[in-house]
């Protein structure tokens, strides 16, 4: 019965696929990412590649298993030669019996031979770390599922049932294993599947793990398809002694925000310990002996280590072991005992009434500010607070923040140069540049003729080849000078030809950072515009969590037609309702493009906002002429009109389908099309919000008429929700 | 004060709920008595226009309600029959979101609200959430909303349901106190809740008004229709299964099993006085 409640309840099964389906999607995102990086790369040629030192996958393969008998050896005669060193004879120290042991470990593996293959699907997955933290953020989910019968009252009837206490914990473990067992197995078929189809490699699967250098340490003799059971195992069985962990900690407390408090409290602690301790602390037995680890288990399969315990080596990874099986082992006991022993309608403990009695002290207080809090205050602390739409905020702020790329940019060679003309020249076109670059060109020549002189002075024996040096390093330093020439001259040339067709002046200036924010070569060329496009998924999801539950939640606790009595709870709500839906995307809006704007402006600052748009060449064939700043304005307005329109959307499918089923709706509407666009799927931009959202690579790539279009088709979109919305709302139902 | 239905009725898909209703309410007290599914959530939520009618009109002295809008919602006060809330709010703040949903504002607001949550004994607990009231407390935070704002017509969909009698007889008191100069609909299956307050008594059944008249008179048109048949707790099975709508009354005397009916049998002593709107409900509502 446990089970089809589970199963049968809706919203956990949605979310789990929903789950399943992203993780899938953010590992093939990642993955292409990187490929088509790698594609960049080796389109230098291989000259380039090796110039760099970089080598193709074959090669470091190749080279890797070449060397890898001599790795092996050198860690067993190294050890022989470090026990020969005095301060390692001391026979009871630790590094002695820890080198010892190592030697004992590793000696199974003598013989073993590295082959030649593809593993890039295996290390791709095994490098994943999103799938880990999807797996324990399931584990949450089913065990807050089995709390949702206390609130509606199930719990009394189950609690009488004859042997119904008992009986339903064990349950309740089967539960948790079983569901953590589909979820796995589904989660990693599905990377796996993804890795293999993607890399290939498939027919290398019965080589040695140690075959692929990141496994080099593993001192598990098997090959690559065992290996890869073993790791779904581990996880599995990390992943349900978490999920217990988590469970007992939630019965701890009556109170679930005390609960979860504390699971929050511990886990921050734990993830301290595994993120902040060295490998060389005495302590380091808590850095792997450690319940994130249980979440995370990162490495802990395959790389060799031994922490200090008494002077004792323990290995790593019997140490978790031990700890996985403690941590079931007491979960299950301690859940079961307080399942079986709690009445469902007790009275709080002694220590938890007097925190729960502090709480309610607090609460009332804010609940006090609360009340005066206008109908427009009240939208907003229903979303921020009621819909716990602050988390939400907070973790999309990190997420951003966090992708910020703030290092600070070194002028060499050219780059210099050009720095400072443009320091000194940027402007309107008023000849005193053009005046610059004549007097510049001077000098080049100047160098260039005592260059051509040296050389045929050497030629003929004049000057000794120490001198000759000399004078080529000295001309060697102008060659930054000249492609800075060469570039501005360039930039001239466009600047004239654009005064001759369209009888524009444009203006001399830098436009790196505007071809950061508009153009699909940001840092470098080629980039694409990956990272607008994500920035502006992650800002649709985000509206659609806090603005999911803006219509649907009145309907669903019945307040609505309380509301809908008041002679201000139609019209006037709605558009109260709609202006939050405003302020909503415009913090979205500033957050999201504030940050862009200065990430940018720390690289390469943008400048000379006043220049018409068309100074810049990849604006040549915008038909309007306006200054930067304008455009700039525009295409932030742009970003507000799509996010709002894209609000009316999702209040649309909130409206239309309750609860958790708008927002599947929503998901499937705007997120949907537009992930998949991400991914690849060219045909899904025309019904992909982000075309119209990442308004400039539409310009860029299919012209002004083509985004003018998709900006007013989205505006239409909008508007037809916005009614549907407002007649949803302000008349009565049928 | 006119507020007249013309020919209003409801259809849920091929059902009829609520069959051409025509009918006019002055200022007073109308309890509307009708067994579970009758429809009495329905003919409130048209008058609240939270639900689309099928046809018909409903007129505020003679304006339509829908061309209203506003105005006519200004005048209204609605207890909806489930209790729905924010759990996270208090009495208080509740009260205020719908004060200020119906346009209240500041020391009008405030004063009003100290006033309606002494009255329904709420004071003391004005600032616990809502999730900790018990089912009776609710059910009087949701009363006081809906007197929020000094209403005109106040609509009530079992406003006593799950408080204890003390609290019914408060609740009956603060309606009888309140309904000068208006018009007051009570939905109830609880004859007592009606009893003595009610202006007019309207019997709805199967979605149709069956009878609409003053307590008074109901009672007189039942007089001669009930009878009793004192009985032993052994006989009491057997009456039960051949008169499914009786009722059993303990007094001091013994057992007696009262039953309705045009065709009393001759064992009963029919009753001429003491007639009850318990049995009015009965005879209209219950007989088959
Ligand atoms: N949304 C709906 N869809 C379909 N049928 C409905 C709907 N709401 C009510 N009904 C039906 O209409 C009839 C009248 O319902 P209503 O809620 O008005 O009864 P009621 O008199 O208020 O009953 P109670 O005393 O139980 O509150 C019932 O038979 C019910 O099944
Ligand atoms: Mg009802």
């Amino acid at each position: 019965m446990e089970y089809k409640r589970i199963i049968k309840n809706r919203k956990v099964f949605l979310l789990c696929v929903l789950l399943l389906v992203t993780t899938a999607a953010a590992y093939i995102y990642k993955q292409i990412n990187a490929v088509s990086a790698e594609q960049a790369v080796s389109e230098y040629g291989e000259d380039a590649l090796q110039e760099n030192g970089l080598m193709s996958y074959r090669e470091f393969q190749e080279q890797y298993a070449a060397s890898y008998p001599g790795y092996l050896e050198k860690i067993l005669t190294q050890n022989d030669d470090l026990t020969g060193i005095s301060i390692f004879q001391k026979k009871d120290s630790f590094s002695f019996r820890n080198l010892e042991k190592t030697k004992a470990d590793y000696k199974s593996l003598v013989g073993l031979k590295a082959e030649v293959g593809n593993f890039r699907a295996l290390e791709s997955v095994v490098s994943f770390e999103t799938a880990d933290y999807i797996t324990f953020i399931f584990g949450v989910i089913l065990v807050w599922s089995f709390f949702d019968d206390e609130k509606k009252g199930l719990w009394c009837v189950n609690y009488a049932t004859p042997g119904g206490r008992m009986k339903l914990a064990m349950a309740r473990c089967g539960v948790l294993l079983l569901g953590n067992s589909i979820f796995q197995t589904v989660l990693f078929f599905l990377l796996f599947g993804s890795a293999f189809l993607l890399y290939g490699g498939i027919e290398d699967i019965g080589c040695s793990v140690q075959s692929s250098p990141l496994f080099r340490d593993c001192i598990l003799q098997v090959n690559v398809w065992e290996y890869l059971l073993l790791f779904v195992m581990l996880h599995l069985a990390a992943a349900f002694a978490m999920s217990l962990f988590v469970w007992m900690v939630l019965l701890f407390c009556r109170s679930h925000m005390l609960s979860t408090g504390l699971l929050l409290i511990v886990l921050a602690g734990e993830c301290v310990f595994s993120n902040g301790l060295s490998d060389q602390s005495i302590l380091v037995g808590l850095k792997y002996g450690n319940l994130f680890r249980l979440i995370h288990p990162g490495d802990i399969l395959y790389n060799y280590r031994n922490f200090n315990l008494f002077s004792y080596p323990i290995n790593c990874f019997r140490a978790y072991l031990c700890l996985m099986l403690v941590t079931i082992m007491l979960s299950i006991v301690i859940s079961a005992w307080i399942t079986s022993v709690r009445r469902p309608i007790a009275t709080v403990g002694k220590i938890e009434l007097r925190i729960a009695g502090l709480l309610k002290k607090i609460n009332r207080v804010c609940h006090q500010g609360l009340s005066h809090l206008s109908v427009f205050g009240m939208e907003v602390y229903k979303i921020l607070v009621m819909h716990k739409g602050i988390l939400f905020l907070i973790v999309w702020i990190y997420l951003l923040v966090s992708q910020i790329d703030t290092r600070s940019i070194y002028y060499l060679g050219t780059g210099a140069v050009l720095k400072e003309i443009y320091s000194e020249y940027s402007g309107p076109d008023d000849g005193r540049l053009r005046a610059y670059i004549v007097r510049q060109e001077a000098v080049l020549q100047q160098e260039q003729l005592q260059y051509e002189k040296a050389v045929s002075a050497y030629e003929t024996g004049e000057i000794s080849r120490e001198e000759m040096e000399n004078a080529s390093m000295v001309y060697s330093s102008f060659s930054a000078l000249e492609g800075g020439i060469e570039s501005v001259n360039m930039q001239l040339g466009y600047m004239e030809r654009i005064k001759e067709e369209r009888g524009i002046s444009a203006w001399f200036l830098s436009d790196k950072g505007y071809r950061i924010l508009w153009t699909g070569d940001g840092l470098y060329q080629g980039q694409g515009y990956g990272k607008q496009e994500q920035r502006g998924l992650l800002a649709i999801i985000v509206l659609i969590l806090l603005l999911s539950t803006v219509f649907s939640y009145d309907r669903t606790c019945g307040m609505e037609k309380l509301m809908r009595a008041a002679p201000y709870g139609r019209e006037k709500l709605f558009y109260i309702k709609i202006r939050v839906a405003g302020l909503t995307c415009l913090f979205i809006c500033l957050v999201t493009y504030g940050l862009e704007l200065y990430e940018v402006q720390k690289l390469y600052p943008v400048s000379c906002l006043k220049a018409p748009v068309q100074s810049l060449d990849f604006m040549e064939h915008f038909p309007i002429v306006m200054a930067a700043g304008s455009f700039l304005l525009m295409v932030e307005m742009i970003h507000f009109l799509v996010l709002f329109m894209t609000a009316m959307a999702v209040f649309a499918c909130t409206v239309y389908f309750r609860g958790i089923k708008g927002v599947a709706a929503a998901l499937i509407i705007l997120v949907f099309p537009a992930a998949l666009q991400m991914l690849g799927f060219d045909w899904c931009q025309y019904i992909s919000v982000l075309q119209p959202l990442v308004y400039v690579r539409i310009l860029q790539e299919h012209g002004f008429v083509c985004s003018i279009i998709s900006v007013i088709a989205m505006m239409v979109f909008g508007m037809i929700c916005y009614l549907l919305v407002k007649k949803r709302w302000c008349q009565n139902e049928s | 004060m006119k507020l007249e239905i013309k020919g209003l009725s409801k259809k849920y898909g091929d059902f009829q709920a609520l069959k051409a209703l025509n009918v006019e309410f002055t200022e007073g007290i109308y309890g509307i008595l009708g067994p579970n599914g009758a429809g009495k959530s329905t003919f409130m939520n048209l008058l609240t226009d939270n639900l689309k009618r099928t046809a018909g009109e409903i007129c505020l002295d003679g304006k339509e309600i829908l061309s209203l809008g506003k105005e006519y919602r200004a005048k209204l006060g609605y207890m909806p029959q489930q209790q729905g809330f924010y759990e996270q709010f208090s009495a208080m703040e509740f009260l205020r979101y719908i004060g200020k949903l119906k346009g209240l504002k500041g020391r009008k607001l405030n004063g009003q609200i100290e006033e309606l949550l002494t009255k329904v004994n709420l004071y003391e607990i004005r600032h616990s959430p809502m999730s900790s009231l018990s089912g009776g407390m609710r059910q009087r935070v949701l009363l006081a909303q809906a007197l929020l704002g000094k209403p005109e017509i106040v609509i009530m969909d079992e406003p006593t349901a799950g408080l204890d009698p003390k609290e019914r007889i408060n609740i009956r008191n603060i309606v009888a106190e309140i309904s000068k100069d208006k018009i007051v609909f009570i939905a109830t299956h609880v004859v007592s809740d009606i009893e003595c307050i009610a202006s007019k008594v309207l019997l709805l059944k199967k979605g149709e008004l069956i009878r609409m008249e003053s307590p008074a008179g109901l009672i007189a048109s039942v007089r001669g229709k009930a009878g009793e048949i004192p009985c032993t707790k052994e006989e009491l099975q057997k009456l039960q299964e051949k008169y499914v709508t009786g009722n059993t009354i303990q007094r001091q005397e013994g057992l007696f099993f009262r039953i309705v009916g045009d065709d009393l049998p001759p064992e009963a002593n029919v009753i001429w006085n003491n007639l009850t709107l318990e049995d009015v409900y009965m005879y209209y509502l219950e007989q088959s």
